[in-house]
């Protein structure tokens, strides 16, 4: 049976125990889990994981409640009413992403998709300068609501050189675009990118 | 483009009488590989993980990197890797690797030689036999792996990833337990403009259906 959650980062990083989505190895080792895989935000956040496990297993993923179902095969084009969307925007505020990406109406696939892009965003940044996007914003004391006016030079020197390499323009931003505002823009940019999740297609 | 596409082969060794200078070998953190008599390289010895990136040539962003196996035994992991950065000591890459008894992982070194677990899955069982392959290919956002035990050069797993936008080809290993006899590299060619497979379809389409339907 196949599932994605949404999953807290887990791991040190070594061999025996690399960064990966919290149940993305089977804990006691018992073959439960087919296979399985994660895109994160960045190594120490969170990340879309895909299990394709036992039905046992995916109830005990379920029952964590560090973990968040997104979506089965059977639900994934179901569109969100609007006690489901602003479930889902608490939870996904409370790790870093905005509730804009969330609204009554769109699919789980589209939600999906628009928080990968996201994640591929704060990949790239922290690909560069070793941390990702919210993690970086945090450290600096930028919130969701800050004015890209008021960001710190040096985040706004990081963003502006992940903006260069993938050759974009300013997006539509300006000076008083929010974070919220920026991050909605910069994961739209991957919309047309296929999205592969240990070799499943979003 | 699928698993296999326009690949354009830029490089190749056959290890016939050494690792040549056109190897970095052991990177950063990583060990390094020895030239076996016989024409093969191996893992120095069971100190995980050894690596090593091609340093000549010029290499696209899209580009894939295969291995051609000699031997294992015993316990093993070995692997194939893109996209290792040019600096002295960063052992960046990604790693499509076959673990002995277990499955196969795409995964992401760090230039702190951290290790990121981007996907597991399938039965490495069969990937053991002199003159089998491995290839790793990175194309924009995507990374996939595959072999070509069985029949014919076949995708394993893959995985969407945007940490390590370009690079050189190399290898890695986690175990000593492994021998190569070969290695070729190059690009992944984009022919006719690139394919947004998402709006426009794709063959491979997982119980996910694609990502509009």
């Amino acid at each position: 049976m196949i599932e994605l959650f949404l999953a807290p980062m887990i791991g040190t990083g070594t061999l025996p125990d690399p960064y990966r989505a919290k149940w993305q190895f089977d804990p006691d080792g018992l073959g439960r889990v087919t296979k399985a895989g994660s895109i994160r935000s960045a190594r120490g956040g969170v990340g879309v994981l895909l299990l394709d496990a036992t039905a046992e297993y995916l109830t005990l993923v379920r029952a964590d409640s560090a973990m968040t179902s997104l979506a089965t095969p059977s639900n994934i084009d179901n569109a969100l009413n609007n006690g489901q969307a602003n479930a889902a925007k608490t939870i996904f505020e409370g790790v870093g992403i905005p509730g804009e990406f969330i609204n009554q109406g769109d699919t789980r696939r589209e939600v999906i998709r628009a928080v990968v892009g996201l994640f591929l965003f704060s990949q790239r940044l922290e690909g560069r300068f070793g941390t990702g996007f919210w993690e970086k914003a945090q450290q600096r004391g930028v919130t969701f609501d800050t004015q890209y006016a008021d960001f710190p030079q040096a985040l706004k020197d990081e963003f502006v050189a992940v903006r260069d390499e993938h050759g974009w323009d300013n997006l539509g931003l300006t000076n008083q675009s929010t974070l919220r505002q920026i991050m909605k823009r910069v994961s739209e940019q991957f919309e047309l990118t296929p999205i592969f999740i240990a070799g499943e297609e979003i | 483009m699928a698993y296999g596409d326009n690949r354009q082969q830029v490089a190749s060794d056959t290890f016939d009488s050494s690792i040549g200078a056109s190897w970095d070998n052991g990177p950063g953190d990583f060990n390094t590989y020895v030239f076996v008599t016989g024409g093969h390289i191996a893992p120095v010895s069971d100190v995980a993980p050894v690596g090593m990136r091609r340093n000549t040539g010029t290499y696209n962003n899209d580009q894939y990197s295969t291995i051609t196996l000699q031997a294992v035994g015993g316990s093993y992991v070995v692997g194939v890797s893109v996209r290792h950065p040019t600096g002295a000591t960063d052992e960046s890459c990604y790693a499509g690797t076959a673990v002995q008894g277990g499955g196969y992982t795409i995964d992401e070194f760090d230039s702190a030689f951290g290790v990121t677990n981007l996907a597991t899955g399938g039965s490495s069982a069969g990937f053991n036999a002199a003159g089998e392959t491995m290839t790793c290919e990175a194309e924009g956002t995507t990374v996939r792996m595959g072999t070509n035990e069985g029949a014919g050069d076949t995708q394993r797993l893959s995985t969407t990833d945007n940490t390590l936008a370009s690079g050189r080809p190399g290898m890695v290993a986690y175990d000593d337990n492994v021998q190569i006899t070969a290695w070729a590299g190059g690009d992944i060619a984009v022919v006719g403009g690139a394919t947004p497979h998402g709006v426009f379809g794709l063959a491979i389409h997982g119980p996910f259906g694609g990502p509009f339907g």
